[in-house]
């Protein structure tokens, strides 16, 4: 009679989602039991996502498709697994002060940052839409509270509440999607909903198939802040504490423009009616919106939530060609985009106060009289980010507006290269209040080892990717590879 | 297996669909929160009720569990231990009224025009056989992941809602400890 309930899997292809979800396990235990030394959790945390990262390079190379189908793990998962772990490293080092500071008595704090990274690495690799959507709500679910973690500060519970709220919308666009396509082609498995796109000519004409499709489109749009989808995203990364928004710029849009990425290869690739003219759009409109409403920002962390609106934009200059090489530029772009963005906010987390000032241009004008090396540092995260050589940011724009242009795309990339003129702008200008504006008042803050040894990290990344991209351009290729059957 | 429902199953099938329509409506025209809440527990039940016609026995009777046993309720409970929740009036602007006119008819549309053009694969109407045996063993074989991704899900909400409201207890206690020192103070001067 339960014949039907054998159940036979090996567990080593998701052995990162083991240690992640153990050491969740042991913060959890740790938090419970011990009652001082609550960075001794954060510890915890990044032996688990050192491990993690250890697993995921031993399974390099392999395509393992496991549980009823509904996991692969393969280079494209592992590569974006690696990234968005080691964002989490660098986020980790960088809280170690900070959730002292506001949080002392809680280590929950490592808790929901681990499991929304166990989120991640379910969702890069899940081939089922069922699975997708679980670790999606896994990843996001535990960001919200994280915004709202500094209590005491409006701004911050009004950021993520309105993360919360938009970001259930997402879903529940996301979900209605999946339900249609279901509806049609009766299946959650991307390679099979692939098969069945590829051979019917007239799911093309089919309504309820391109709402399907379009909902599925919206709910991700909102979740990576395209524009005009991106409306929560300044005030929650405005509120919430500087390494949370690190965290969610690095991270979180990593990992989900993964998920698009990985579905614009396996499934829409297939599709008759083309996307790309939708993806255009957005790119277009996100990039445009992003960088001219960032320029009138004068609060840092602002003007980098509309940077990273912009970023986005960037991104899907990528996607919209629907070649090899342009999925590749955009990984390059999303691992270039991480390391710079994490650092960028490991400075801004050295300046900000317990209280959440300290992060208007006018605080970073004269930083380099008294902290010549941070001023430094927090100028080539700025050129970076802006896209100037020798950065890792100049490489991404390169092959992305490359492999636009490659295929034809010319007037996007002309596009694009204007606005990432435009952009130079509000990044320049940190760095000319830093050097050339008088200062309004003594900024001194203490050095921290956790924040240093985090923007070291993310710096040696932004170097690696800028001079030597060619070995990193090649293993995104060849991840892109192993998405293709 | 007959290609044709028979007549008890089309007026069941009209009792819902007008149950949960009227009560819709009430939910949205009704001036009181408290007596929309209530309107709309006859929605939940009258959706239950096409589930199950539907042969979703299971799906059915989980709506009535979860979204009329739970979710209603919490409504509810909310609604009432609201301040002033009675003399709110939640239908004041007529520009809210034009608009939600004018989108509840074009979403009908569009779903109307949807339904129509799609050509619906029919499986025809069959005897209800239950759901629940089928459902278990797939959550415990094929769909094994899903099940337990869920489960950790749900953990992490309640651990979510639990940091939130520790730090908020935490400012609470830290209001009431200056509020006593500032007491303090006051009686000292005088």
């Amino acid at each position: 009679m339960y014949e039907g309930l054998t159940y036979s899997t090996t567990f080593s292809s998701i052995l990162p989602q083991v240690i992640i979800a153990a050491a969740i396990v042991v913060c959890a235990m740790f938090d419970a039991f011990v009652a001082s030394k609550k960075w001794l959790v954060g510890i915890i945390a990044l032996l688990g996502l050192g491990a993690g990262i250890a697993a995921s390079m031993s399974l390099w190379g392999q395509n393992i498709v496991e549980f009823s189908n509904m996991l692969s793990t393969n280079d494209f998962s592992l590569i974006v697994s690696i990234t968005v772990m080691i964002a989490g490293i660098v986020s980790v080092l960088v809280s170690l002060r900070y959730v002292d500071a506001i949080d002392g008595e809680s280590g929950h704090y490592y808790l929901l940052l681990l499991s929304s990274v166990l989120g991640m690495l379910f969702l890069v690799s899940a081939m089922n839409l069922i699975v997708l959507v679980l670790s999606l709500e896994l990843m996001s679910l535990s960001v919200y509270p994280l915004v709202g973690m500094t209590y005491e500060r409006q701004a911050s519970l009004e950021g993520s509440m309105k993360y919360l709220i938009l970001g259930s919308f997402a879903t529940a666009f996301l979900l209605y999607g999946i339900a249609l396509v279901y509806s049609v082609i009766g299946t959650t498995n991307m390679y099979a909903i692939a098969r069945v796109l590829a051979s019917r000519r007239d799911l093309a004409v089919n309504v309820v198939m391109m709402a399907g499709i379009a909902l599925i489109l919206v709910g991700f749009s909102f979740k990576v802040a395209l524009v005009p989808f991106h409306t929560w995203t300044p005030d929650a990364y405005q509120g919430a504490p500087a390494p949370v928004t690190g965290f969610m710029a690095a991270a979180v849009k990593a990992a989900s423009f993964a998920a698009i990425i990985k579905l614009v290869i396996v499934v829409l690739s297939s599709y008759h009616v083309p996307v790309s003219g939708a993806l255009w759009w957005l790119s277009a409109v996100t990039m445009f919106a992003g960088n001219i409403i960032a320029v009138l920002q004068k609060n840092v962390k602002r003007m980098l939530a509309y940077s990273s609106i912009a970023h986005a934009g960037y991104v899907v200059v990528g996607l919209v060609p629907g070649s090899a090489f342009g999925m590749s530029s955009a990984i390059f772009y999303l691992l270039s985009y991480t390391f710079t963005v994490t650092g960028a906010f490991a400075v801004i987390t050295y300046l900000e106060k317990k209280d959440g000032t300290g992060n208007d241009l006018s605080d970073y004008s004269g930083l380099s009289r008294s902290h010549p090396v941070l001023s430094l540092i927090m100028s080539v995260f700025m050129l970076s980010l802006g896209g100037i050589p020798p950065t890792a940011g100049f490489m991404a724009k390169f092959y992305v507006f490359g492999a636009a242009i490659r295929s034809g795309y010319v007037g996007l990339a002309v596009f694009g290269i204007l606005t990432s003129v435009v952009s130079l702008y509000y990044y320049l200008h940190v760095v000319y209040a830093m050097y050339f504006e008088e200062p309004e008042h003594a900024t001194d803050v203490p050095v921290a080892v956790g924040i240093s040894t985090g923007i070291v990290i993310a710096l040696w990344g932004v170097i690696q990717l800028g001079i030597l991209p060619s070995d990193i351009m090649d293993l995104a290729m060849k991840s892109v590879q192993s998405l293709i059957h | 297996m007959s290609a044709v429902p028979s007549t008890v199953h089309l007026l069941f099938f009209y009792f819902f669909a007008a149950m949960t329509i009227a009560s819709a409506l009430l939910v949205v025209l009704l001036r009181n929160i408290v007596q929309s809440a209530f309107a709309l527990f006859f929605t939940l039940f009258g959706v239950a009720g096409i589930y199950i016609l539907l042969g979703a026995d299971f799906v059915g009777v989980t709506q009535v569990l979860i979204y009329i046993g739970g979710v209603m309720i919490l409504i509810v409970f909310g609604v009432m231990l609201t301040h002033n929740s009675y003399s709110v009036d939640i239908f004041n602007r007529l520009g809210t009224l034009v608009m939600g006119t004018i989108s509840a008819i074009v979403t009908f549309t569009i779903i109307y025009y949807a339904i129509r053009q799609v050509p619906w694969r029919l499986i025809g109407y069959k005897a209800s056989i239950p759901t629940t045996r089928p459902i278990g063993t797939l959550l415990m074989t094929d769909y094994l992941l899903p099940f337990e991704l869920a489960s950790v899900l749900l953990v992490l909400a309640m651990v979510g809602a639990a940091y939130l409201i520790r730090s908020e207890l935490r400012v609470g206690k830290e209001r009431k400890d200056r509020d006593k020192r500032g007491a303090g103070l006051e009686r000292k001067d005088a």
